[in-house]
């Protein structure tokens, strides 16, 4: 192990993530590919990153990355934040693996807010940083509860929560981390990614493993899965999109756009997904 | 006395793998639990395959039973040695180590977990002669000898069917096994491990249907 404290400024002398903490996520990540969908527990360490930003990815990212991966890491959709950055040199630095911001390239993706817009494939690994990972929180704030009623599969209650605010509002307004089941089974919130990556899970080629750090939970959604939101027959799931917006780098209108302040006082929109846009951009 | 010492250490030294190996090693068998059916292998070692598979999941939280046929009992010992996990009774153990075939009443025996605590549901590495590839049912090949099967497995994780030989367990075992998980989420997440080293994934949410083999 190389100099980690010198980069984490803390973890003690077995450095950041030892063998033990690893073993122990390497076990319930295990168990969570076997339950799709179901949260597994585990002892979730103290980690050298500030508080939201992805203790639980970073666990998971620790346990399974090794000296032959190639690492991207975005906030947002992007590659170039002060935080992406700053984790992945800190697992880079931990490990001795590359860094990697081409999504073709990646084996091993970490996220907090985005899947890439490039579809991923069997040989690469999503991980993605879950800040609530109790879907029933919106609708149940007892935790005995909550482990009840995903254990008799009961979720009459997230369907009336759906119902209320459909009624009240018009539309379902969830829009970051909406409901999915899972394989017909259990209930998932996928994390604060918008609905526009929701079908993105549904039958992948990848392998998505969530880790929470606060509430020590990690829960995997397999490849060739079933991820289906939350939804009444007669009010079809949409994903966000304006009509007539296009990226103003590169002209993509399928992607995920992101509203950004123009000089003009107009509205001007970008790929959120920093390395799509700038290979959309080359093949123009 | 001192014989024994040395020769345990050489044991124990066998079945533990580098924090470099068992990484790698824990990224094939995510592998091929997230894709029951695919065969991949992890790093052929100086002892058993299945007992370094287990070596590298095992500490001291992860009571572990090792089922050793006759003169293999110190491999269990050295895994014990080596990671530290407390020896258990195999129906109470979290991990199980077959090195050899277990009865199907063992496979029965074994801790499922419930719907309130799936996580306790007991994960099993299990020794066999061989793993491969099936691409279709096929009669049993009469030169093989010792059990073998073909399972057909669907589930997350399958787009439609996978299907692979097993050699070295037989039918009644996959049976127990099929039983054992047929009450979701409870169930037993089992790792086939032949000699040498391919491994494949047998998570509680796959269905197994037995295509052929010996009853
Ligand atoms: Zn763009």
């Amino acid at each position: 192990m190389r100099t980690v404290t010198e980069l984490a400024g803390t973890g003690g002398p077995r450095g950041i993530f030892d063998e033990l903490s690893k073993r122990e996520v390497r076990r319930a990540a295990l168990t969570a590919v076997a339950v799709p969908g179901y949260q597994v527990p585990f002892g979730s360490r103290e980690m050298p990153v500030a508080r939201g930003w992805g203790s639980g990815g970073l666990q998971v990212t620790l346990a399974l990355v090794g000296p032959g991966d190639r690492l991207k890491v975005i906030d947002q959709g992007e590659d170039g934040g002060v935080n992406a950055a700053n984790l992945r040199r800190l697992v880079v630095g931990h490990v001795g693996c590359e860094e990697e911001t081409d999504t073709r390239r990646a084996t091993l993706i970490q996220s907090r807010h985005r899947i890439p817009e490039t579809p991923l494939r069997a040989d690469q690994t999503l991980v993605l940083q879950v800040p609530v990972p109790e879907p029933l929180r919106a609708v149940e704030h007892d935790v005995r509860e909550q482990r009840r009623m995903h254990a008799q599969e009961d979720y009459a209650r997230m369907w009336v929560g759906l119902y209320e605010d459909l009624v009240r509002n018009g539309v379902v307004t969830k829009s970051a981390g909406y409901p999915c089941m899972v394989n017909g089974r259990y209930l998932i919130s996928p994390t604060p990614i918008p609905r526009f990556d929701v079908p993105k899970l549904d039958q992948a080629e990848h392998l998505t493993l969530f880790g929470a750090g606060r509430e020590k939970r990690i829960y995997a959604v397999p490849p060739h899965t079933r991820v289906e939101p939350l939804v009444f027959e007669d009010v079809p799931f949409e994903v966000e999109h304006t009509p007539g917006a296009a990226c103003r780098h590169c002209g993509a209108t399928a992607s995920y756009l992101v509203e950004v302040p123009s000089m003009d006082g107009a509205v001007a929109w970008v790929c959120s997904d920093t390395d799509f846009c700038t290979r959309n951009r080359e093949v123009r | 006395m001192t014989t024994t010492t040395v020769t345990g250490a050489a044991y124990v030294r066998a079945v533990t793998p580098t924090a470099e190996r068992a990484q790698a090693d824990f990224r094939v068998l995510l592998h091929v639990l997230s894709r029951p059916g695919l065969l991949d292998a992890v790093h052929p070692g100086n002892g058993p395959a299945a007992l370094t598979v287990a070596a590298g999941l095992a500490d001291v939280e992860v009571p572990t039973a090792v089922l050793t046929g006759p003169g293999e009992e110190h491999w269990a010992r050295a895994l014990h040695l080596a990671t530290s996990a407390p020896a258990a009774p195999p129906e109470t153990a979290r991990m199980v180590v077959a090195l050899r075939p277990p009865a199907a009443a063992e496979i029965t025996a074994l801790t499922r977990g419930d719907a309130l605590h799936p996580e306790f549901g007991t994960r099993l590495i299990a020794a066999v002669s061989a793993l491969s590839q099936e691409n279709e049912a096929e009669p049993r090949d009469e030169h093989m000898e010792g059990p073998e099967v073909v399972l057909a497995l669907s589930g997350p994780g399958v787009p439609g069917t996978r299907r692979i030989r097993v050699s070295g367990l037989d039918r009644a075992v996959f049976n127990a096994l099929a039983a054992a998980n047929a009450d979701f989420p409870a169930g037993i997440d089992t790792f086939l491990v032949a000699a040498d080293g391919t491994v494949a994934g047998l998570p509680r949410s796959t269905r197994i249907e037995i295509e052929n083999g010996d009853d």
